[in-house]
């Protein structure tokens, strides 16, 4: 199977071709093609994991090239790298694409686009694989720039509507201002190691940080500058402001990707470089506070928004930090086996949330209200993701997030007891909203009846991923059950070793999280707290909280006062100078000169064969004398 | 004995086109057009797939050939360069005879097999050109090719601009074919052999003569006209836009092919003695930049396509000669890609004009209005192939420049390499032009245009070729490093 590995990327780009170039006009057809290979592509990294499995530790890691382009004496390859860490990206992706394409049947009903939808799924997916299963930087930076324009084209996909087409904008703008670090650090790489090869790079610097070619300094600057492609793609402060805004796509594509798969993109990314980062602590310590204070951050500002998409992208954001502080405390495995977790729970939070807005057509929770009745397999499924990202034993989050709290305890950072305490103070939190918002939405009174009578439960092709998607949330985790330890003795990195799980803490953070379940129930549910008088006591806080910081505000403001006034002295340069001038000038000098050349065209024999005779006396001339 | 497999090729071209005489003696006007089109087309077929099994990896394991043979007492060297050269020509002749498909079809030409004997024939010069290692077989092969050229290019003889294209075309040629006699002549004076390895051998052993030099600029000027090298290229607007399509499309890839193979063999090998090499080198250099400047300018202005198309042929020729001054395997496997891309570029152009001319009957650039609704596929090779002329990434013509361009600065040719790159940006303008009547102005007529599946086969393998040798050049890059060692 890993010989064929070059087609897990490579069927559905061809899907898409298909799609845009012949099918689009049959909807059936469309959707069929991209459920199908996403399927294959499924089975293909199924067999490709069993065939990994049945291999020695040692033996896991299978690199393929191709030469790409050769321009002597530079050449640049094409590969794929198999070992665990790709394997169970490739498996994540593939199974998460698959049952977001199924729910889309359903969910994009009616949609005139649907062929286009479908076909972008499938890039998306693609270009997502060719990330993953990447063995060089360029390679990953091409797929890191495919899956951001897939990304911006299905944020605007109902380009329409106008909050749409700006949000599509603002992930673009925003998501370059990290990839411009990324691209540095490539190039950067590329300059100093002559080659991208992943496996290349790191064993010079092995060898290179030994005997002190390189200044351990050096080449945390380097991750340094590659972390910031992360900061952007998995939003993480400061350029978080993207995500919250991607909400405006269709559901089913915040689910995919700015829920399971692409925003996790950041954090693979760091564990598939994560020698460089091993090299210097401080470059780890960054990492770990950037993640440590968006998982804080994110849960805080979650606790006073509204919108159910946007409760859950904030919910998105804390998670992801959880993820990069894993990683930046040196707990690999943690980090990643929390992004598997998380990629199935969160994938069920917004195709549920997407199954009650399909029924009540409407985002804002407080126009929600009693949906249990109405939608019992929407409302089910719901509870047991929300249960898995509180953390609650034995659901799936429960392991992984104490896995990370484990390793930030543990770890030997600066300051590590500090991050430990604020990520379990998140946990308080994430558990307090996310059961926030669902009391609200699915127990109580309907607050709105009009929406309330229209609600239904949606149709089969969506609710059987979300059943699939609870049972994944539910047992996924269990592929690290103390003792069984599956999953770390599958991913890890360097050296394997045994670690032993922290019962004590783990039953803390559960009494965390029931704390955290049983405040929100006094809100929302026994109602013997009142929301209101809390917000009005707090109102400063509150306020804070309800607009995100006011992160976007200082923003805009620096963009108006800074950008705008630079923008505008350059945009009188362009208009005055460089438009008329040059530009307007040297285009009618060249259509005149056009002109003017064509004019030796006389049409007569005997003009052009004085040419041919002349230009060779001339040349004569020229060359004797 | 005579060593058959040196020209392989060229005998199925040349039975396949006597044939066509001697079964057109036997049917019907109705029938003959289909049967004789097929004929022809499979001869060429054949001479292409017999270019597999000379360069000795033949599917079948036949053992015609292991990559070079030899015929009459060397005069005739079949190698992996003529090799890669025939390729380019035979595929050219195909789609030339699947456009002349269709335009027999509007354009009633009363004698097929003619024209369709004389295609071949001409196609066989052309090949045995790339194959001649002596000057005077390079002289009956290019003559060959040219002389059944003005025949084609004159050949709707009840049409005004057909017969002033052939007659420019015949007078010009036998002008251009003088001056390269006269330069021959001398060569063969100073030297006393034809073949073209002991004119090296001869030259370098003699101190520099102002005669050489003249030789010299009068071949260069000879040959010059053939790939229309600007200050030589002032037929080729006239020639391209009365010829009939189909011929315009063949004289603008096969025959320049075939005039880049003979400008190989002769600088490259005959002509590469310490004494003449910076002559032709310079001069090379001004007439590549005289090129890329003229033919881009002039193009500007003009309102017919095929004229249009007959100006960046020029520009073309000025590009490929960038990548000719690089001598060496860089240079030449450069130029060989560049070839193979301007080919399916250039011919899914002149297709799509073809298919459109014979709909609308009109060549006017303004006539494409909205193509793209009358046919999506049609407007998708417009852009496709246009822009990868135009060298725009990720097209093929992006990557081939991209060679080209760095060959010759590797040679130190920065100069030129900046005017082609610069001009290259001029070119988009028009360029851009007929795509924009394609794709964004609304048609005049919107009534859909039909395509043959075999044409539409054709135009969809143009695309993909011409993007994915953008995106992956690799493979006929490979062919093309292989065919330029068989000269290094």
């Amino acid at each position: 199977m890993i010989e064929y590995s070059w087609l897990i990327p490579t069927m559905p780009a061809l899907a898409y071709a298909v799609i845009i170039l012949f099918t689009r006009r049959s909807k059936v057809l469309s959707g069929l093609i991209s459920i199908l290979t996403m399927a294959a592509c499924l089975g293909l990294s199924v067999g490709i994991l069993i065939e990994v499995l049945a291999k020695a530790p040692a033996d896991r890691v299978i690199s393929i090239s191709w030469s790409w382009l050769e321009i002597p004496p530079w050449t640049a390859h094409v590969g794929v790298l198999i070992d665990p860490l790709s394997v169970n990206m490739l498996l994540v992706v593939t199974l998460i694409s698959l049952l977001v394409q199924i729910y889309s049947w359903g969910y994009m009903h009616g949609e005139v686009r649907f062929s286009s939808y479908y076909s972008y799924l499938s890039l998306f997916t693609s270009s997502m694989l060719l990330l993953v299963l990447s063995n060089n930087f360029l390679q990953i930076f091409v797929g890191w720039e495919l899956v951001g324009l897939c990304s911006y084209l299905l944020i605007g996909f109902w380009y329409f509507k106008p909050e749409a087409a700006d949000a599509c904008k603002k992930a673009f703008v925003v998501n370059r201002v990290g990839d411009m670090g990324f691209l540095m650090g490539v190039i950067t790489i590329g300059m100093v190691f002559q080659t991208f090869d992943f496996a290349e790079v790191e064993k010079m610097v092995s060898t290179g940080v030994a005997n002190g070619t390189f200044q351990t300094g050096f080449i945390a600057g380097i991750a340094l500058l590659l972390f910031c492609g992360a900061v952007g793609k998995s939003a993480q402060f400061p350029l978080h402001v993207w995500l919250p805004d991607a909400m405006e796509g269709p559901t089913p594509v915040s689910a995919l990707i700015h829920a399971a798969t692409m925003v996790a993109a950041g954090v693979f990314m760091v564990a598939r470089t994560y020698s460089l980062f091993l090299v210097d602590q401080h470059a780890m310590t960054v990492v770990a506070f950037i993640g440590g204070f968006t998982a804080l951050f994110a849960a805080s500002i979650a606790l006073a928004q509204d919108d159910i998409k946007r409760i859950l992208a904030y919910s998105t954001l804390s998670q992801l930090g959880y993820m990069i502080m894993a990683l930046g405390v040196g707990g690999y495995t943690s980090g990643m086996f929390h992004l598997t977790t998380h990629a199935c729970f969160k994938a069920l939070l917004f195709l549920g949330a997407g199954s009650v807005i399909h029924g009540v057509h409407n985002q804002d929770i407080w126009k929600m209200g009693g949906l249990w009745k109405k939608m019992g397999i929407t409302a089910a499924t719901f509870v047991i993701a929300t249960l898995a990202i509180a953390g609650i034993f034995p659901l799936a989050g429960f392991w992984s997030k104490d896995a990370i709290l484990a390793a930030v305890y543990e770890s030997q950072i600066p300051g590590h007891i500090v991050l430990y305490f604020a990520a379990v103070f998140t946990a308080f939190l994430t558990a307090f909203y996310m059961f926030r918002l669902f009391f609200v939405v699915f127990t109580g009174e309907p607050r709105d009846h009009h929406a309330h009578d229209h609600a239904h439960e949606s149709p089969f092709t969506m609710t059987i991923p979300l059943m699939i998607l609870a049972i994944l949330s539910i047992s996924v985790g269990w592929l690290n059950l103390p003792g069984f330890d599956a999953y770390s003795k599958f991913v890890y990195h360097g050296e394997f070793h045994e670690e032993v799980f922290n019962w004590t803490m783990a039953w803390a953070s559960l009494l965390v999280a029931i704390a955290g379940i049983i405040l929100s129930a006094l809100f929302y549910y026994w109602k013997v707290f009142s929301a209101e008088k809390t917000a009005e006591t707090f109102k400063p806080i509150y306020l804070l909280l309800k607009n995100k910081y006011y992160v976007d505000e200082f923003y805009g403001w620096m963009v108006k006062k800074f950008v705008f006034g630079l923008a505008s002295i350059c945009t009188w340069f362009d208009d005055n100078v460089v438009d008329d001038g040059m530009v307007d000038g040297s285009g009618w000098i060249t259509r005149k000169m056009g002109s003017l050349f064509s004019l030796t065209q006389t049409g007569y024999v005997q003009n052009y064969a004085l040419v041919i005779f002349g230009a060779v006396a001339v040349i004569y001339l020229m060359v004797s004398f | 004995m005579i060593n058959y497999s040196a020209f392989l090729p060229e005998l199925f071209l040349v039975m396949a086109a006597i044939l066509i005489l001697v079964v057109e003696l036997f049917l019907t006007p109705t029938s003959r057009r289909t049967i004789l089109s097929w004929i022809a087309f499979l001869g060429t077929l054949a001479a292409l797939l017999s270019l597999s099994c000379l360069s000795g990896s033949c599917p079948a394991g036949c053992n015609l050939g292991n990559g070079t043979e030899v015929a009459f007492n060397g005069f005739l060297k079949t190698d992996g360069l003529s090799l890669f050269f025939k390729m380019v020509i035979l595929l050219a002749t195909l789609l030339t005879l699947l456009m002349t498909f269709r335009y027999f079809k509007t354009h009633n030409t009363p004698y097929p097999a003619e024209f369709l004997a004389i295609l071949l024939f001409s196609a066989s010069g052309a090949t045995a050109l790339t194959s001649a290692q002596e000057i005077i077989t390079l002289y009956i092969a290019l003559e060959t090719l040219t002389i059944s050229s003005y025949l084609l290019a004159s050949f709707m003889k009840k049409d005004k601009g057909s017969n002033e294209a052939g007659m420019k075309y015949l007078l010009l040629g036998a002008f251009s074919s003088a001056l390269l006699l006269f330069g021959f002549s001398y060569l063969y004076g100073l030297t006393g052999t034809t073949v073209i390895a002991e004119i090296a051998k001869s030259l370098a052993m003699q101190a520099s003569s102002p005669l050489a030099v003249f030789a010299l600029i009068l071949i260069v000027g000879g040959l010059a006209f053939k790939i229309s090298l600007a200050p030589f290229h002032m037929w080729t607007p006239d020639v391209y836009e009365g010829a009939p399509t189909p011929v315009t499309a063949f004289l603008s890839v096969a025959s320049k092919t075939a005039g880049f193979a003979a400008f190989i063999r002769l600088f490259w090998v005959g002509l590469n003695v310490p004494a003449l090499q910076p002559v032709w080198v310079g001069l090379f250099g001004v007439l590549a930049a005289l090129s890329i400047i003229l033919g881009n300018l002039e193009a500007i202005p003009q309102k017919n396509i095929k004229r249009l198309m007959g100006y960046s042929s020029i520009a073309q020729a000025g590009y490929i000669s960038t990548g000719f001054l690089a001598i060496g395997p860089m240079g030449l496997t450069a130029v060989l890609f560049y070839l193979f891309v301007y080919l399916f570029a250039n011919m899914g152009v002149f297709l799509a004009i073809v298919i459109v001319s014979n709909k609308t009957g009109s060549e006017q650039i303004e006539d494409y209005a909205g193509m793209w609704k009358r046919s999506p596929l049609i407007g998708m090779v417009l852009l496709v192939c246009l822009l990868s002329l135009a060298g725009v990434p990720p097209f093929a013509g992006f990557s081939g420049k991209w060679y080209l361009f760095g060959a010759a600065i590797s040679k130190g040719y920065v100069w030129l390499a900046l005017v082609g790159m610069s001009f290259s940006v001029v070119s988009l303008y028009y360029y851009l032009q007929v795509v924009r009547q394609a794709l964004i102005v609304d048609p005049k007529d919107s009534s859909p245009i039909s395509i043959s599946p075999l044409e539409k086969l054709v135009l969809v393998a143009c695309v993909v070729i011409t993007v994915t040798l953008g995106f992956w050049p690799k493979p006929v890059m490979d062919l093309a490093q292989a065919a330029a060692s068989s000269l290094f």
